[in-house]
């Protein structure tokens, strides 16, 4: 299997790598399946979520949706949410997983390669409930 | 020329007859499994083709069992029937569909009312259709069109621990929630609210 494409994070202005696939949900839900354009991409999109505060809470946020339809028809947001351009994730309850600085090691599969530091951001509902951070090492 | 059926030895020949068609017919039956012309070229292209002990050995085991069915030919049937039950059974099984939600993993009874009460999503920046279950409306809306309102059907809620996820929900690592559809104590559906 090969490295995976991540979705990515916009998170207090930063644009971070996530490393979590939370429209998982959503689309095992409404049966929506695309196609991969490549072995690095197997689910076939990249979202980008982004955090939002409102009222002192952070929710979670799709804004931006690359998913391949077909090889060549790409679909957005909009198409598979209709009538919203960007959605609150609200179906989502898990841990998020955004790596971090230096490549440590890297793994030809999935998410499995390692970065100096991995944030989690725990979710509740598409709320954000807790946030933690961990420093990894290089495996010797 | 009249058939003796008081005489041992035409009970015999007559049993020994059935076998041998017995064995004909499971050996025709062999013969729609054999690797096409195709998968043989492929096999002698990558040196793994049949060599003349190969050939031998076939002949010899193939010998072998048709004396045995011959010989043991209710024995075999009866095997081969229950074979065949076991396959049939193991192959209803694969295409049972299989859910998340273990009979261990259900909470409580609800109805569909109570269902949607509990979930109005609210945002504050809008993003989110104002109907029970926000943008899982449709599919939730389809769930209850197939769930069928019989007597017996039950409307279960269930949560699953962080970690307890098996079999297609294997993406899901997160604690999982959603109502299920129990008839007669059994899961039948499932519609999955929250997840991760």
């Amino acid at each position: 299997m090969t490295a995976q494409a991540s979705e990515r994070l916009i998170y207090g202005g930063k644009d971070i790598r996530l490393c979590s696939n939370p429209l998982s949900l959503y689309l095992k839900q409404t049966g929506i399946k695309f196609e991969s354009p490549s072995t690095a991409c197997w689910r076939g999109y990249i979202g980008t979520w982004e955090i939002i505060e409102s009222a002192g809470v952070e929710r979670l946020y799709l804004v931006e949706l690359s998913a391949h339809r077909s090889y060549e028809e790409i679909v957005g947001v909009s198409d598979i949410f209709p009538g919203f351009d960007r959605v609150f994730a609200h179906w989502f309850t898990g841990e998020l997983r955004c790596p971090q600085g230096a490549l440590l090691d890297y793994v030809h599969g999935g998410y499995s390669s390692t970065y100096e530091y991995d944030l989690f951001l725990e979710i509740k509902k598409g709320l954000v409930i807790n946030q933690r951070a961990v420093h990894n090492k290089a495996r010797s | 020329m009249s058939i003796h059926w008081n005489d041992w030895i035409t009970w015999l020949y007559a049993y020994l007859g059935v076998g041998l068609m017995t064995a004909l017919t499971f050996y025709g039956f062999s013969l729609k499994d054999r690797p096409t012309q195709f998968v043989k070229d492929m096999r002698s292209a990558l040196g793994l083709g049949k060599t003349l002990k190969d050939h031998l050995q076939d002949i010899f085991v193939y010998s072998i069992a048709m004396l045995v069915i011959c010989v043991g030919w209710p024995g075999f049937l009866v095997w081969a029937a229950l074979k065949k039950r076991e396959d049939r059974m193991r192959e209803l099984k694969e295409d049972e569909p299989t859910f998340i939600c273990k009979p261990e993993f259900l909470v409580r009874t609800v109805s569909p009312l109570e269902a949607e009460q509990a979930n109005h999503v609210h945002d504050p920046l809008g993003l989110v259709p104002k109907v029970p279950f926000g943008h899982l409306n449709g599919p939730w809306g389809r769930f209850l069109a197939e769930f069928g309102f019989e007597d017996g059907n039950e409307l279960w809620y269930f949560e699953v621990p962080k970690g307890e996820s098996s079999g297609e929900y294997d993406i899901f690592d997160g604690p999982i929630c959603g109502y299920a559809k129990v008839v007669k104590g059994k899961v039948c559906g499932e519609f999955i609210v929250e997840g991760g």
